[in-house]
């Protein structure tokens, strides 16, 4: 195991200490919003080992171990699909706005949508993986985003939803929607 | 509200946003360009204002910011005002602030 692990240190180029702190600066911000191990592998070069240890030392716990889940379909019930449409609403006006890796767009993109959902006095639905999920889907053309006929607004949508049916659940709600019990979810009246 | 009211008032709304403003700018400008609705360039100016400039710039008869808000339906929304079905404000405000996130022309 060791001389596997010695071979492959060879075999790398030489690493830049300085990337290798900012990496480690970023994962550590990344743990801290609520990542799970894939988004950290995905989105830094750190090994991991090495991003299992820092995750340890900062959130204090082992990492929630399994799959992430992997379905379009929780972006799109009514509850969900108006905190995934704020989120990627605020991620693409970002993008648009100045020019930054999509990492950092992610990251701003999160707490503003963070701030919003607490000003509003809302729980934030979308975790930070999620939304992460969200922006892979959006990348893939799995999701996509279509305007509301209705309000102008654009929502998170299967990609080929029809733009001039296509009504939000904002507009016109389900008919369940807004009957989940909790003091802290999205209702109707 | 005479005409001196008028001026001073404006000049410390003025000054009050600018300083806002530029202290956005400068602890992170991506988020302040989607808080405050500018785009890159004038942050970039605005950033860079020294305290004379800004006090200078502030002492018109003008308003220096402007409303987000422009259509009747994001008003509605804000103020909980004539919704036909949706009568729950933090329901509204969500519905109001995904129109508002939405208007990337500002930044372009």
């Amino acid at each position: 195991m060791t001389a596997v692990v010695a071979t492959t240190k060879v075999s790398k180029p030489a690493k830049s200490v300085l990337q290798d702190s900012q990496q480690i600066e970023r994962a550590a911000a990344l743990i801290r919003m609520g990542a799970r191990m894939q988004v950290l592998e995905s989105e830094t070069d750190l090994s991991y080992e090495r991003l299992l240890r820092l995750y340890k030392e900062v959130s204090g716990k082992s990492p929630s171990k399994g799959q992430l889940p992997f379905s379009t379909d929780w972006f799109l019930s009514w509850q969900e699909n108006i905190h995934s449409s704020l989120f990627l609403n605020i991620y693409e006006y970002l993008s648009k706005s100045m020019d930054m890796e999509s990492i950092d767009i992610l990251t701003k993109a999160y707490r503003l949508y963070s701030e919003q959902i607490f000003a509003a006095e809302v729980d934030p639905l979308l975790s930070f993986t999620r939304a992460w999920r969200l922006v892979k889907f959006v990348d893939a053309n799995m999701l996509n985003m279509t305007q509301c006929s209705s309000c102008g607004g654009k929502f998170v949508t299967e990609l080929y939803e029809n733009p001039r049916q296509y009504v939000c659940g904002l507009c016109s709600p389900p008919a369940r929607a807004g009957k989940c019990k909790g003091e802290r979810t999205l209702m109707l009246h | 509200m005479n005409t001196e009211q008028i001026i001073a008032e404006v000049r410390e709304a003025n000054l009050t946003y600018l300083m806002l403003a530029q202290s956005l700018i400068r602890q992170d400008k991506a988020e302040s360009l989607f808080r405050l609705g500018i785009n890159e360039e004038a942050a970039d100016i605005l950033g860079a204002l020294s305290p004379a400039q800004i006090l200078k710039l502030a002492s018109g008869n003008m308003l220096l910011c402007h409303f987000r808000v422009e259509d009747s339906l994001v008003w509605n929304l804000l103020t909980n005002h004539d919704i036909k079905k949706v009568g729950n404000p933090a329901t509204n405000t969500l519905h109001a602030n995904i129109l508002m996130a939405g208007r990337v022309a500002e930044v372009l």
